[in-house]
């Protein structure tokens, strides 16, 4: 029955006779280890058009849902990371095999003729393969890949003549936005690989008519079919290269994914790893001569690759005879990875990159927790902007640091920051006010003074209920009993100074107004206006922020600061000195 | 085969490559012109004073970042009140203002400022410039970008604008 229906199959479409055909290509010398590159870099295409299909089943390419759906991929979708690691590392894996391959091809001097058109269209699909690598490198938009992008855009528009306009091309403006994602998209997942196809297509083809490259010398007797003894060596190593690209998958759990694009930030743009050569390179030339390392450079080991097999026309393949052709191949393999070393290192030993991406890797966990909670429509930018621990943190430390200090960082020429409001930096305070934690280096020191004398018992008091002045709702709840004590002890023995309620602009005897202390609005008003009659008034030394920051960056600053309230200052004060 | 069959098969041959042309024709105009569509949507830089803070935001020890906040479009969208760009003002000895844009003349990088050294820097390429915006060190091949700048009603205003990066000489971009 079975047989039957083959045979009716077979009658119709010939398909097994094609199969045949092709199992049976005459290997010339027979079959070798140093032919399964190119089999290898077939199937592992493959492996890539088939991960890249299912990561198309979530990946958006939109600037607003670009990172979240990689995202996505990388954290909710079952065995998303294990797809998107073989994409990922499969790719760069086919680099490394591409490069194996045209190793071979040059000393085994397979590139002359009659099969100069093999070599070039080989060297073409390297150039793509190239290009499939970087596109695809920049579609998760991060911050990687997005200021590696800016820096390779901005390089492809210093070209003499064309630049603008091959900018503007790849860009789809004349700045990276919308159309440069939706451009490398198309590029990454439909342009570049159909030309992969037509390319490798001809490329195997012409790999038949002319049959492999025997070394010169092999035994032509020893000439095989493909299948099975070829076929044998090309899957063992094509599972070789997928074992190792699976097992670095599963011991890295997938390739890390950077914190959301943020063309606001600055980042230490850095190529992947196939790149740092010319980027080393660039950096060793400076000004006019940048073209040496984006265009001289480049473009000279290309058009020596593509005129190989014009220039080597002697009779012989021998490795021997061919050394002048052969070193300067290797030179540049060499030199490159000179460079790549060179680069690395100097990175290694690079303080400033370090406390850059380390204050990265801190933005990418937070971005990822975020987004655990879901993103907002508006996208990963909006998430992070609305967050108090990122945009109220980055405002903190542009604008307050240079005289607060939180988390040990910042000049200590006002109030130390760090657990602010909480029940212990109010006893501290309390303690100890002229410490240069506190007011010490202010004009407000030896205003107030200890208040030891009032003694724990009391102090306990004031400070739940100082604490409990600046209270919010969604807040855990505070000791109301010992609150209410406070609350007593307050009104016998801080009126003199300070005051709270509805006492409106009073500023007591020089003390703030203590109503709210704690709260957003009392630590909003205290960072927009300073000197205002509810807060320190004409003792107020603090620049006032309003006009300086946004409505935005005031809230932000305002819930980040805010938090302090449930942390512990990271310090201790001096004992008072004695009066 | 005789002359009329030639003659016969040369005009279909004719005629089968102008079909040819006219099918690829019909794919390749529309294709070119959905490509070069940048290119023609070019936007012409937009020229004006943008307030950016009050001038309270000026240091005299040192140079002061601030963002440039106005509509962004792009492609299909309009956001309001978005950041354009960085500047960095400095407020030099005789009371001027200089007003540089964050983006490096090398490769358009954001520019930092290192209080210790006293100086510009680009984290991507390592240029560092002076407060006065040239060139210490490096590979950018002109001084950072300087734009129009003043105070009026105690607010300061900046032209804001871009360069195309990595020439020696400062060519504006849409």
């Amino acid at each position: 029955m079975l047989r039957r229906a083959g045979r009716f199959l077979e009658d119709r479409t010939g398909l097994r006779a094609l199969l045949r055909s092709a199992l049976d290509e005459e290997i010339g010398g027979g079959a070798r280890w140093a032919y399964v590159f190119g089999s290898a870099l077939g199937v592992l295409f493959v492996v890539q058009a088939v991960t890249g299909a299912l990561l198309m089943l979530t990946y958006t390419p939109s600037v607003a849902d670009a990172w979240s759906s990689v995202f996505y991929i990388q954290h909710r979708v079952t065995a998303g990371w294990f797809v998107r690691g073989l994409h990922s590392y499969g790719a760069q894996a086919m680099l490394l095999v591409a490069g194996l391959h045209l190793v071979q091809v040059v000393l085994y001097g397979a590139y002359k003729k009659p099969r100069e058109v093999t070599w070039w269209l080989g060297l073409a699909l390297s150039g793509l393969l190239v290009a499939l690598v970087v596109t695809g490198h920049r579609l998760p938009w991060d911050q990687k890949g997005y200021w590696a992008l800016l820096v390779e855009l901005n390089v492809v528009a210093a070209t003499p003549g064309v630049g603008d306009t091959l900018h503007d091309l790849a860009a789809g403006g004349s700045a990276i936005g919308r159309q440069t994602l939706t451009r490398l998209h198309a590029l990454h997942v439909a342009i570049l690989p159909a030309a992969v196809i037509l390319l490798l297509l001809g490329h195997r083809a012409l790999v038949r008519k002319h049959g492999r490259t025997a070394p010169e010398g092999a035994e032509p007797a020893r000439s095989s079919p493909l299948y099975p003894a070829q076929v044998a060596r090309d899957l063992l190593f094509v599972l070789l290269v997928l074992g190792a690209v699976a097992a670095v998958t599963a011991a890295t759990h997938g390739v890390g994914l950077d914190g959301p694009a943020e063309p606001d930030r600055d980042y230490p743009a850095r190529p992947e790893w196939f790149l740092r050569p010319l980027y080393e390179l660039r950096k060793m030339t400076p000004g006019p001569w940048e073209v040496v390392s984006t265009i001289v450079v480049p473009g000279a080991v290309a058009a020596f690759l593509f005129a190989l097999p014009l220039l080597d026309r002697g009779p012989s393949r021998r490795v021997r005879h061919r050394l002048v052709w052969i070193t300067p191949v290797l030179l540049v393999l060499a030199g490159a990875g000179a460079l790549g070393g060179i680069s690395a290192a100097r990175d290694r030993a690079d303080e400033q990159l370090e406390e850059a991406l380390s204050e990265q890797r801190r933005r990418t966990e937070r971005a990822i927790d975020l987004a655990r909670a879901g993103v907002p429509p508006e996208g990963p930018v909006a998430m992070l902007r609305d967050d108090p621990w990122t945009h109220g943190r980055d405002v903190y430390r542009q604008m307050c640091t240079s005289c607060h200090v939180l988390y040990g960082e910042g000049d200590r020429e006002a109030p130390d920051h760090t657990g602010y409001g909480s029940r212990r930096w109010l006893m501290l305070l309390m303690h100890n006010p002229d410490d240069p934690h506190f007011f010490g280096e202010t004009d407000l020191e030896e205003e107030m003074g200890s208040q030891d004398e009032l003694g724990e018992e009391k102090l306990r008091g004031i400070v739940e209920f100082l604490f409990a002045l600046g209270h919010e709702p969604q807040d855990p709840p505070y000791d109301e009993a010992l609150a209410a004590r406070g609350e007593r002890d307050f009104e016998r023995e801080c009126m003199s100074c300070h005051t709270y309620g509805d006492d409106g602009d009073w500023l007591g005897n020089g003390g703030p107004h203590l109503s709210g202390y704690g709260s957003r609005t009392w630590i909003y008003r205290q960072i927009r206006d300073p000197g205002g009659p509810r807060s320190y008034g004409e003792r107020n030394d603090m620049p006032a922020f309003h006009g300086q920051l946004t409505e935005h960056d005031l809230t932000m600053v305002t819930a980040y600061l805010r938090q302090q309230r449930f942390e512990e200052p990271d310090f201790t004060v001096e004992p008072p000195e004695d009066e | 085969m005789d002359e009329t069959s030639k003659g016969r098969r040369r005009f279909v041959e004719v005629l089968i490559g102008l079909g040819g042309l006219a099918a690829g024709a019909l794919l390749a105009v529309p294709g070119v012109a959905t490509v070069v569509d940048p290119l023609v949507r070019r936007r012409r830089p937009s020229d004006g004073w943008r307030p950016i803070a009050d001038a309270s935001a000026l240091r005299d020890d040192a140079p002061v970042s601030l963002p440039v906040i106005g509509d962004q479009v792009d492609a299909w969208t309009r956001a309001p009140e978005q950041r354009l760009g960085t500047v960095w003002l400095v407020r030099r000895g005789d009371g001027a203002i200089d007003c540089f844009t964050a983006e490096c003349p090398h490769l358009g990088c954001r520019i930092g400022y290192s209080e210790e050294q006293g100086t510009f820097f680009c984290p991507c390429h390592e240029s560092s410039f002076g407060t006065d915006g040239s060139v210490r060190s490096g590979p950018s091949p002109r001084p950072m970008d300087r734009l129009e700048a003043r105070v009026r009603d105690g607010k300061i205003e900046v032209q804001f604008r871009r360069f195309r990066t990595a020439i020696p000489e400062q060519k504006e971009i849409g």
